[in-house]
């Protein structure tokens, strides 16, 4: 295969933003139009580098195609955009009824959502994918939240000079806990982000939303504390937001386009951020909810900031790129 | 017929395209990308100038709406190809339009037909 193509494929191949799977059946095909074309050209007596350039002009440009390419593949069906909304309604249940503070059944939703989070990770990571993944990173998010406080307590004995042996130790376990929760969340923000922001984004989507509730409930004495019916009184504006969030999610399932997908998720994103902000802080004025929205705002985008630095996709390797696949796609399907 | 710029609205020829393909699958009966491509040129006679990698996302979409069907066939010398096959509910949609196509064409010719007598005139 000619320098000249496979870089072409390359470029169409960065701005796909499909699956590893995906990608290379689209690449395959294309590949099978170039090797004809090219031929074809060729015979009515181009030179291998002449009929080369005129099969890659008459394609067209690699953007444009990619981008046909993703509109073409990106839209869901119902279905794919009811189970993308799945994990917000059940989470907004477990708001309506209070559940959230009773270790039964918020333990048995968390299984089930890391359960299906996993499932779907491990069988080709479909688009409905990412809103379950935010909430399987939720108990490793309140994880990281509780050990940090325990760990600067153990921290600030140690440096009083009470260190026992006791405190050391539970100063190491909670270091690593904290690192260990820390990692997974950042390496599989990572690995989302190489596949596409807008799904970081779209997985990232209910964690400030939570943070913010997660936050204020330590002004009222904690997630733990006993007896706490202040606790409750948010629980009507969370599930509303995250039943926003999830109308939200149905319809970035549907949408085709990518500029659509990424506006409504912004939009929606930020303004659930601001009214839970406002319903939670009681009235944080407008340069309160201002400020509120330009974070939201930022930390939603961050996951593009991310893909500028890091690239889309897997690396330009040999194999990915070789003979082999390149003519046997259906190998990889 | 062939010139730099197409002589038509690009757009008609857009909203057109996958009617176009699957009116070629569907006379195939079982055919391949490239070969579509190779197929409008010549049948339009290079009227239909259009950037040919538009024309595999669009053969995506009609194999999402159900309306084709796609398979990789192996070739004598052991390369792949992937063929497309029309199904039955894109047998229907062809038939719609078709319908479609010829009823706005008619229409088209009665509204311009007193030009068209004109140019006959002169």
């Amino acid at each position: 295969m000619l320098p000249e193509v496979v870089k072409y494929l390359d470029e169409v191949r960065s701005h796909l933003h499909l699956d590893a799977l995906t990608e290379r059946r689209v690449i395959g095909e294309l590949y099978t139009y170039f090797q004809e074309k090219v031929a074809d050209l060729q015979e009515q007596g181009l030179s291998e580098a002449e009929a080369t350039k005129e099969a890659i002009k008459s394609f067209g440009r690699a953007r444009v195609v990619a981008r046909l390419m993703y509109e073409a593949y990106s839209k869901g069906s119902w279905m794919e955009a009811l189970i993308a909304a799945l994990p917000h309604l059940i989470v907004a249940g477990l708001f309506a009824t209070h559940l959230w503070r009773h270790p039964a059944p918020a333990l048995g939703i968390f299984a089930i959502l890391v359960g299906v989070t996993l499932g779907g990770w491990w069988h080709g990571k479909p688009n409905w994918l990412y809103s379950w993944i935010g909430y399987a990173l939720l108990p490793l998010l309140i994880t990281g939240f509780i050990t940090w406080q325990m760990f600067t307590q153990a921290a600030s004995s140690l440096l009083r000079g009470q260190g026992t042996p006791d405190t050391i130790l539970s100063f190491a376990l909670l270091f690593a806990l904290y690192t260990l929760s820390l990692a997974i969340i950042t390496s599989t923000t990572v690995r989302v982000v190489k596949r596409d922001w807008i799904l970081a984004s779209l997985m990232l989507v209910p964690l400030p939303i939570l943070g913010i509730w997660l936050f204020n409930t330590e002004r009222v004495g904690g997630l733990f504390q006993a007896g706490g019916t202040l606790l409750y009184q948010w629980d009507t504006a969370m599930a509303s937001v995250l039943m926003v969030l999830a109308v939200a999610t149905a319809s970035f399932i549907r949408l085709r386009q990518r500029v659509l997908k990424a506006g409504a998720l912004l939009t929606i994103g930020i303004l659930a951020g601001a009214i839970a902000a406002d319903n939670i802080w009681g009235n944080p004025g407008f340069l309160g909810l201002l400020v509120t929205s330009l974070l939201l705002l930022l930390f939603l985008l961050s996951p593009a900031l991310l893909e500028a630095s890091i690239g889309h996709g897997e690396a330009r390797t040999e194999s990915w790129w070789s003979e082999e696949w390149l003519e046997h796609p259906s190998m990889i399907e | 017929m062939s010139s730099s710029s197409p002589a038509y609205d690009p757009d008609l020829l857009r909203g057109n395209t996958e009617s176009m393909l699957l009116f070629l699958i569907n006379e195939h009966h079982c055919t391949y990308g490239y070969r579509l491509i190779k197929e409008i040129e010549e049948r339009s006679q290079g009227f239909f100038r259009f950037k040919e990698g538009t024309v595999y996302p669009a053969l995506r979409k009609l194999e999402n709406d159900g309306l084709i069907q796609g398979e990789w066939q192996r070739l004598p010398n052991g390369q792949e190809r992937r063929y497309y096959r029309i199904t039955e509910k894109g047998k229907e949609v062809l038939k719609e339009r078709i319908a479609m196509w010829q009823n706005f064409t008619s229409a088209m010719n009665l509204v311009f037909k007193p030009l068209m007598a004109g140019e006959g005139a002169d």
